[in-house]
């Protein structure tokens, strides 16, 4: 058997315990080779499951221990590895969770999965240098009305039709209040990492809408313009303070740049 | 680019260093000759991980050792996971890069474990021709640690202390002897661990591990599993004794779960030294 079948028979198995295209080949003296077999995929799926809570810790305690479990199985069978870093797996899990809990009462859990997953992105994300405030404020007003501002690398903004922020603050604190879902609306946040630490924000829809813009690369005046048709009270000075000073709002790219 | 810190001795005794420890080395700066830690775990493009990395490589000699090259495979290695692994080695300039004699990636998709391969030409060909990928590409030398297994397979052509002088024969690479890892498969797949450790030639070993192992009952056999959980074993540590007085390279104390206080891998290490300096001793007696 040539090594490229012999891997792949094995991978077979380990996916398939009936697939025994592999068994000719292994030494069974003692020990019968399927349970010689299972050493491996112990191991294999052990590592899965073991990287799976590290990363959905919150996503676990909501739903508790043997629910967990079974989603992990189903994530098993679904969705393989395709990295040698282990930190890399787990991307569908909130994709699995949303297919499953369709029909179930648990509807925001995919969103509170999403957050997880997120929240482990920032965490490995590229550093920042501060912007260049001086470059900013030498602009004239043509200028800085063509600006584009960019965000930290780290940054992910979900808009939830659930209460995710609240939901996610109850789970992270010990002997928080019990918050009736039903009776809360939406939420909108943004996952950044100013430092070394990742911080989630709870943002308001205009607030939201501002970096959510700004993300998809649209110019300060065409934001202006944008949410000054729903918003006439927009203080654009304030909301870009705010940012910056958060480290939400990192670089800035000029027309001429 | 920084120059490569190295310990302060060829024999010295380090320290594999994971996540919990983190902050008590950071603070504490304890007097360790030079620690190993997983590439994988600094695969990113900033944050404390990275910055942790950057940090200890100035205080401390450094290894990186690997799980997911796949040197085994007959499918090509992942330019992804080689690109990461040569920032890494750039941000962190280590004294050693290895990984392992095994395999986990097939058909686009990775069984992230160190899977055994069989000790055959073709496959000596093949994780030859990987292992001179990786060290053209990473333009250095790295070293190939031999395997826990739980299996053998009928089609082996070479004993497996047989397979690994062939690896270093025809690479150059360094073999990474892990004594636990010889004591395991030697159970589990019933070979002399003393005749694999007089087989393997002196001078392509350039570095030991030691670990625990964990015990499981199949079938009514006991089989040694490479948990690393717990402390180094008699067995091993008397394996170790035979070692040291053929192979002058640095050691590295392994703990990956159930971690205790980092007081006891220093106590693991003192074991591990003292057994060096025994040897020493005894050689100048003779």
């Amino acid at each position: 058997m040539k090594l490229k079948e012999l891997q792949e028979n094995f991978a077979n198995h380990i996916y398939n315990k009936k697939d025994s295209k592999i068994f000719p080949i292994i030494n069974s003296k003692k020990i019968s080779v399927d349970k010689r077999l299972d050493i491996y995929r112990n191991n294999i799926f052990g590592s899965f499951d073991d990287c799976l809570e590290m990363t959905y810790k919150i996503t676990k305690k909501i739903v508790g221990d043997d629910y967990f479990s079974y989603l992990c199985d189903e994530y098993k069978k679904q969705y393989k590895s395709d990295s040698g870093n282990l930190e890399d797996y787990g991307e569908f899990f909130p994709q699995l969770i949303k297919e499953l809990e369709k029909k179930h009462k648990l509807a925001y859990l995919s969103d509170i999965a999403n957050l997880e997953w997120r929240f482990n992105l920032a965490y490995f994300s590229k550093d920042i240098t501060d912007i260049d405030l001086e470059k900013l404020q030498s602009l004239n007003e043509e200028e800085f009305m063509q600006l584009e501002f960019c965000l930290n690398p780290s940054c992910h903004l979900i808009a939830s039709n659930y209460p995710i922020y609240s939901i996610w603050q109850q789970n992270i604190k010990r002997n928080s209040k019990e918050i009736n879902i039903e009776e809360k609306k939406g939420e909108f946040i943004i996952i950044s990492r100013p430092d070394f630490k990742v911080k989630i924000l709870q943002l308001s829809k205009v607030e939201f809408d501002f970096l959510n813009m700004i993300k998809n690369q649209q110019n300060l005046y065409e934001i202006y313009q944008t949410i000054t048709k729903k918003e006439k009270f927009f203080d654009i000075g304030s909301i870009i303070n705010k940012f910056i000073s958060l480290r939400v709002i990192t670089n800035f790219k000029t027309k001429n740049a | 680019m920084l120059s490569i810190k190295r310990p302060i001795s060829t024999n010295c005794v380090g320290i594999g260093l994971r996540h919990p420890h983190h902050d008590y080395i950071l603070k504490n700066q304890p007097q360790i000759p030079w620690f190993e830690v997983h590439s994988e775990n600094f695969f990113c493009d900033g944050g404390a991980s990275l910055n942790f990395i950057k940090e200890i490589s100035k205080n401390y000699p450094l290894s990186l050792h690997g799980v997911g090259l796949s040197l085994g495979s007959a499918q090509k290695i992942d330019k992804t996971h080689l690109k990461k692994l040569k920032d890494l080695v750039e941000n962190t300039n280590p004294f050693l890069v290895s990984d392992h004699i095994s395999w986990s990636n097939i058909s686009n998709q990775v069984l992230n474990d160190l899977l055994p391969i069989p000790y055959t030409k073709e496959a000596l060909d093949i994780l030859c021709d990987n292992i001179d990928e990786v060290q053209n590409y990473l333009k250095r030398e790295i070293l190939v640690e031999n395997p826990s297994t739980y299996l053998s397979f009928n089609n082996s052509e070479f004993a497996e202390d047989d397979f690994i002088n062939a690896v270093a024969n025809k690479t150059g690479c360094k073999i990474l002897l892990d004594i636990n890892n010889i004591y395991v498969s030697s159970q589990n797949n019933n070979f002399d661990a003393i005749s694999y450790l007089n087989n393997i030639n002196q001078n392509i070993v350039g570095e030991m591990h030691l670990a625990g192992h964990s015990k499981s009952n199949i079938d009514g056999q006991i089989v040694l599993i490479d948990t690393h959980d717990d402390y180094v074993c008699d067995e091993v540590w008397n394996l170790y004794r035979l070692s040291v007085q053929k192979f002058n390279v640095p050691t590295l104390i392994e703990w990956d779960q159930d971690l205790p206080e980092f007081s006891e891998l220093v106590s693991e290490a003192k074991k591990a030294e003292d057994i060096i300096a025994n040897n020493v001793k005894q050689q100048a007696i003779s």
